[in-house]
């Protein structure tokens, strides 16, 4: 057995990936720093980011949400991009990608889910009808507020920030948030 | 690489894009070390050469070895005992493309070791 060289297949001389696929690192990077924003805030209580927490929350995930379009639109087959996700080939890099992808919109929802949550419950007390029902709906469940179920979901934020906030008082952080605390709360970490 | 797995191998050992499942995201294409994939503008999938999967499952040869005038291709099984392609690529001196890629090709070139004159 020998080698060939110097000989050129079309694949090593044409690129096949363009300008969308350039398109999308460009999107994402507003993904990701506007995620971290918010993080900080919701996340590792740095107050100085308040002002911007919510708005960069938003950003995140509008530009989550059309990221994936210059990725479809060069596909030969953008309707069939979804199969990316349902039937994943897991020894792709792509199909990793998707899963990865899908997991930072899920886990992002989640969280934007989670501090809105007060503003939805109280716009469906407010309002009627039809938009009473779409209110009800975002809520995911009786428009009672619930105060004393909030120490438990939001535990492991809470964890996260004592643990960034107080390295060396990590243990007494953790069992603080996750026992005794009676005092009821509002949605997301101390204001 | 393929994400949705829609290239594939057949019992008896072709490797087949399916167009049905395909969703033309080209990266086959540019990780096939043969250079061999290519994207159809017509169907948006990815297609390669079949070995005229639909002829040699009714015993035909591929069009291009059929063809041939020179009988400069040739197309058998290598699982056969005495099939006359095994005994090429047994007793002749025959190479694949890109050795040191280890990919196990089945197209086997004879005297590709010798410059072009």
């Amino acid at each position: 057995m020998f080698e060939i060289t110097g000989y050129a297949f079309p694949n090593d001389v044409h690129i096949h990936w363009s300008l969308m696929i350039v398109m999308y690192p460009y999107i994402t990077g507003f993904v990701a720093g506007a995620f971290i924003v918010t993080s900080l805030y919701h996340l590792f209580d740095r107050k100085e980011f308040k002002p911007v927490a919510r708005l960069a929350m938003a950003t995140s995930f509008c530009f989550l949400a059309v990221a994936t379009f210059p990725l479809l639109l060069h596909l030969g087959h953008p309707e069939r991009g979804v199969n990316v996700v349902i039937t994943p080939n897991f020894a792709s890099a792509m199909a990793g990608f998707g899963l990865l992808y899908t997991s930072y919109l899920i886990v992002l929802t989640l969280e934007i889910w989670f501090v809105h949550r007060f503003q939805i419950i109280e716009a469906a007390r407010r309002s009627r009808g039809l938009k009473r029902l779409m209110y009800k709906v975002l809520a995911l469940a009786p428009t009672t507020r619930a105060r004393k179920r909030w120490p438990s979901i939001t535990a492991p934020s809470r964890c996260c920030a004592a643990l960034a906030s107080r390295p060396r008082a990590s243990c007494t952080g953790m069992s603080g948030s996750s026992s005794g605390r009676s005092r009821p709360t509002r949605g997301g970490p101390r204001r | 690489v393929c994400p949705v797995g829609a290239s594939f191998r057949t019992p008896d050992g072709v490797v087949l894009v399916d167009s049905e499942r395909c969703i033309g995201c080209g990266y086959c294409v540019q990780a096939c070390p043969y250079g061999s994939r290519f994207l159809d503008e017509r169907t948006g999938c990815a297609h390669k050469c079949t070995w005229c999967y639909h002829r040699i499952t009714k015993g035909l040869k591929p069009a291009c070895v059929e063809v041939c005038p020179t009988g400069a291709r040739l197309f058998g099984d290598v699982h056969h005992e005495d099939d006359p392609v095994r005994k090429i690529i047994e007793h002749e001196r025959v190479s694949v493309l890109q050795p040191h890629l280890l990919t196990e090709p089945q197209a086997f070139y004879l005297g590709m070791d010798k410059e072009v004159r």
